[in-house]
């Protein structure tokens, strides 16, 4: 369990690293360190997450949102807000979990592909600057 | 939940971006409630008419937003101001073969973006806007008053 631990949050740390690295304008929501080992959680901005998500989904890669498009009561996560998020960037958000099958090699595949999504739909949002 | 023209205009949509210079911009939704779409229309005046030469979108929002931009775009591009004013969102549902119904309020946004589009043109250029027209910019503004209020 231990070493199942430490290899997730090798995984986890190296997402969170590079995306904030290679998206301009990303975030990390919640706490760098003090957080679950599968869990990272983001708000990219000018974009919705909905949207981000099914362009994942096109790809095979499954991810959720608390964005207020994909909830039944179209509003914002609670949990999001509580942490300080103000709706529009709650709007914008991307929860990646990893789990006892996910490989480095997945890792590198979301790397890949993650930063032209975000990038395609800035082009088409009004808030692209 | 999303029909495959949907998910199509989703993934190549059409018509996106900024017209440099345009006759009239309609901007419509509201960042915190998670929808915002502006639509940038350039008129060409012949004798008798005024045909929407170009249209374009930006949009923030989800897979229905910018689906249905993109098809208002497209089902008003070439379209006299007049006709492209009758366009009404079961023209929008119905090319996408529908919306599911949480959604079906992307639809009214497409076609708030383009009427209010329609009205920034001919206010501009002081030319009489019909009542339906103006009641339906006071109904918009009104709903944007609402949310703002409710945001601040």
């Amino acid at each position: 369990m231990n070493n199942e631990n430490i290899r997730l949050t090798k995984l986890r740390n190296k997402l969170i690293k590079e995306i904030l690295n290679q998206i301009p304008y990303s975030h990390l929501n919640g706490h760098p360190t003090k957080r679950l080992p599968n869990n990272a959680n983001f708000w990219f901005k000018g974009i919705e997450g909905e949207s981000i998500v099914i362009h994942l989904d096109l790809l095979g890669i499954a991810t959720s949102t608390g964005s207020a498009c994909s909830s039944e009561k179209l509003e914002p996560s609670y949990v999001l807000l509580a942490t300080g998020l103000r709706p529009e960037q709650a709007h914008g958000s991307l929860r990646l979990s990893l789990g006892k099958w996910t490989t480095e090699k997945e890792i590198n595949y979301v790397l890949k592909v993650l930063p032209k999504i975000i990038k395609n739909l800035r082009e088409i949002s009004p808030f692209k600057d | 939940m999303y029909t495959k023209k949907t998910m199509q205009c989703f993934k190549n949509p059409h018509n996106y971006g900024k017209i440099k210079n345009p006759s009239g911009i309609g901007k419509v939704g509201n960042i915190v409630c998670g929808d915002v779409m502006w639509i940038y229309i350039k008129i060409q005046k012949n004798k008798k008419q005024e045909i929407i030469k170009n249209i374009k979108f930006e949009t923030f929002g989800c897979v229905a937003a910018i689906a249905t931009s993109s098809v208002v775009t497209d089902l008003a591009k070439g379209k006299t101001i007049k006709q492209a004013f009758k366009i009404n969102r079961e023209n929008i549902v119905n090319f996408l073969g529908g919306l599911p119904l949480i959604k079906l309020h992307c639809s009214v946004l497409a076609i708030d973006a383009l009427s209010e589009a329609i009205y920034d043109y001919l206010s501009k250029e002081k030319k009489e806007i019909s009542k339906e027209l103006q009641e339906r910019h006071k109904k918009i503004m009104k709903e944007k008053m609402k949310l703002s209020s409710k945001t601040l």
